[in-house]
């Protein structure tokens, strides 16, 4: 009887040790959400920004603008500035925003100043190089007529292994004629983050 | 039951073997020290690399491979890696029964190295120097806010608080709020770094850096908080400062010095028999010996000036403080432990007094003290600032000696400042005497 329960010992012990070996992939969809360590993550960004753009494009700036002018207001992206706690990838959540702006078919957007560049550059080289038919002319582009900007700022209240982390979004269309802001937007998402006490 | 009694001293044989030729932790670094201060950091990370690391130091591979990497210049990798190294340290935050068990069983060093709590500020006050030096200021701002975190998280332990305050750690976020402009958040940083070097006074004979105190001057002023402004000019006798207006128009060089290197723990044991059987029973406990000699300030000399660094964070008093604080649990860890393999050893003599004496044996083997530590860290950090109009200078910087004679000179040339920026530049600097062990 003794001997039987140091060998199911042994078999118990021997378990708990080689539990966790290897690696395990599983994919998963990228709308799934998965909330790993309460850290700012893709679904974040990507709510955010798609209710943020929903909610500035219902807006009357934009039909305002159309009466006036006749034409799609066109916007650019200026700077968005991660004033949180983490170190956020802002290149993905001004993606996310400017293909929720895109994709509405609402807006024009202009490409950002390190895209511009790169797109001048082309048509340098098209000037030299392209056949007449297909060149395209310098000085043709198309000015915004608004800039969105913008900043992530965070709260964090803690004690112990307990945080709430709280994160408020806000973002401001200007008119590049005037200055006027013509839409604030902001959104906050509400974390309660609880740390483990034990580890294997 | 006594299929396991009787194969203890069998598996004390392999422990034994495996466990007879390693060489304590500290030991294991002073080829990479060597290399740090022959100003080849590269060669010294080549080193770290070639070494087995079990998984259990990788907190320790991470935070020095950081370090040796911003020696290098190379700040984006650094940052990766010290970013690595925070997760791994918060994950490790939680208690591993498993590693209690063998703590208990083997000695201290078989748990998961998790970072005393001035290792974890230091983590991210070098991030922050590296986001700096990269210019990027938001970055830097996201450091700041991770170190109020962390003090605030340590500060409210639920056994209590584990550290006290960090007064480099919260110098360097005033000085980014200052840089981004946020000038009451630099106030307040400013005004507890303040708090902390005076706690610090007392404790470890830390003084309140000349500059900190014009640096409240100046932002006290700026601010409007007339009272509190006076006050400062009475307490530290000092009634000039730049104002924050002209400040802006100037360039500013921030120079910092990291001086030396941080103390290294030793294994001191002892080992007595006990009677009536004459079983031996030891003790080991680390002890920090600090590096003598050593450098004692830089000395700047810029545009006909002269400008010397102040000590903001003396890292070696920090670690023997923390080593202290920790003694009477691992003394109390230490004494768990013997009573263990002594009851073992009693049990196995039982049998057979050969197999008695060989777990003996291996309890003293496996009873080392654990040496671990951050020790690519400098002993202290040291700091200047300097306003100067804007332009391009050639700065000389020279290294002295205990008694003030320069023993090295550094050369900077063409250092670009322009209006309204900080300029970063550091270096690393170990004294050769500074590397001979003395107790």
């Amino acid at each position: 009887m003794k001997m039987k329960r140091s060998w199911i010992m042994l078999v118990v012990l021997a378990t708990t040790l080689l539990v966790g070996c290897g690696t395990q992939v599983k994919r998963i969809e990228p709308d799934d959400v998965r909330d790993l360590s309460g850290a700012w993550n893709d679904t974040d960004s990507r709510l955010v920004s798609e209710e943020m753009i929903a909610d500035m494009l219902e807006r009357p700036w934009v039909s305002d603008f159309m009466v006036d002018y006749g034409k799609r207001p066109a916007v650019i992206v200026g700077t968005l500035r991660n004033l949180s706690h983490e170190h956020i990838n802002i290149n993905t959540f001004v993606n996310d925003i400017e293909r929720a702006m895109i994709n509405s078919g609402r807006v024009d957007f202009v490409a950002s100043a390190i895209e511009r560049e790169e797109i001048r550059g082309e048509r340098k080289d098209q000037d030299l190089n392209a056949r007449e038919d297909t060149r395209k002319a310098m000085g043709q582009e198309r000015g915004a007529d608004f800039m969105l900007k913008g900043q992530i700022n965070t709260i964090i209240d803690q004690s112990g292994k307990k945080q709430v982390r709280y994160y408020q979004v806000d973002l401001t269309l200007i008119s590049l004629a005037d200055n006027r802001k013509v839409w604030l937007g902001q959104k906050k998402i509400k974390k309660f983050v609880k740390r483990s006490k034990l580890r294997y | 039951m006594r299929f396991i009694l009787s194969a203890i001293p069998w598996l004390s044989l392999g422990l034994l073997l495996l466990l007879g030729g390693c060489a304590s932790y500290s030991n294991s670094f002073t080829p990479i020290a060597l290399e740090i201060a022959q100003q080849n950091p590269a060669g010294a990370l080549k080193l770290l690399d070639k070494e087995k690391t079990p998984e259990r130091n990788r907190l320790l591979l991470l935070m020095n491979r950081g370090l040796l990497l911003r020696m290098q210049g190379r700040f984006v990798a650094s940052n990766q890696v010290f970013s690595a190294a925070k997760q791994l340290a918060e994950k490790l935050d939680a208690l591993s029964l498993r590693e209690q068990t063998a703590a208990l069983a083997i000695n201290d060093a078989m748990r998961s190295y998790a970072g005393t709590p001035y290792e974890r500020v230091m983590l991210n006050l070098y991030s922050a120097l590296n986001y700096l030096d990269l210019g990027q200021l938001d970055d830097a701002r996201v450091e700041a806010l991770q170190i109020d975190l962390l003090l605030a998280q340590l500060g409210d332990d639920e056994v209590g608080p584990l550290f006290d305050n960090d007064p480099l750690a919260r110098y360097l976020a005033g000085l980014i709020y200052e840089s981004t402009g946020e000038i009451s958040d630099a106030m307040i940083s400013y005004r507890r770094a303040y708090q902390a070097y005076l706690e610090h006074q007392n404790r470890y004979a830390l003084a309140v850096p000349r500059q900190l105190q014009r640096d409240l001057l100046r932002v006290s002023d700026a601010v409007g908080l007339t009272e509190e402004n006076q006050q400062y000019r009475a307490d530290f006798a000092l009634d000039h400062w730049q104002s924050a207006a002209r400040k802006k128009e100037q360039g500013e060089l921030i120079f910092i010095f990291n001086n030396g290197l941080a103390p290294i723990k030793v294994e001191q044991s002892l080992t007595v028999p006990v009677p009536p059987r004459g079983q031996l029973v030891r003790v080991a406990l680390p002890a920090y010996v600090k590096r003598p000699g050593g450098f004692s300030a830089a000395r700047l000399e810029i545009a006909d000036q002269v400008f010397e660094t102040e000590i903001f964070e003396n890292i070696e008093d920090l670690a023997i403080a923390e080593l202290e604080r920790n003694q009477p649990a691992m003394l109390a860890r230490a004494i768990a432990r013997n009573i263990l393999k002594y009851r073992v050893t009693k049990e196995a003599g039982k049998k057979d007094d050969f197999a008695g004496f060989l777990v003996n044996l291996t309890g003293i083997f496996t009873e080392r003290a654990d040496t671990r530590s951050w020790m690519s860290l400098p002993a202290n950090i040291q700091l200047a600032r300097v306003t100067l109009p804007p332009g391009t200078y050639d700065l000389k910087v020279d290294l002295l000696d205990t008694s003030g004679q320069p023993v090295k000179t550094l050369d900077y040339p063409k250092v670009l400042l322009t209006a309204g920026h900080k300029t970063y530049l550091s270096c690393t600097e170990v004294a050769p005497d500074s590397l001979q062990r003395k107790n």
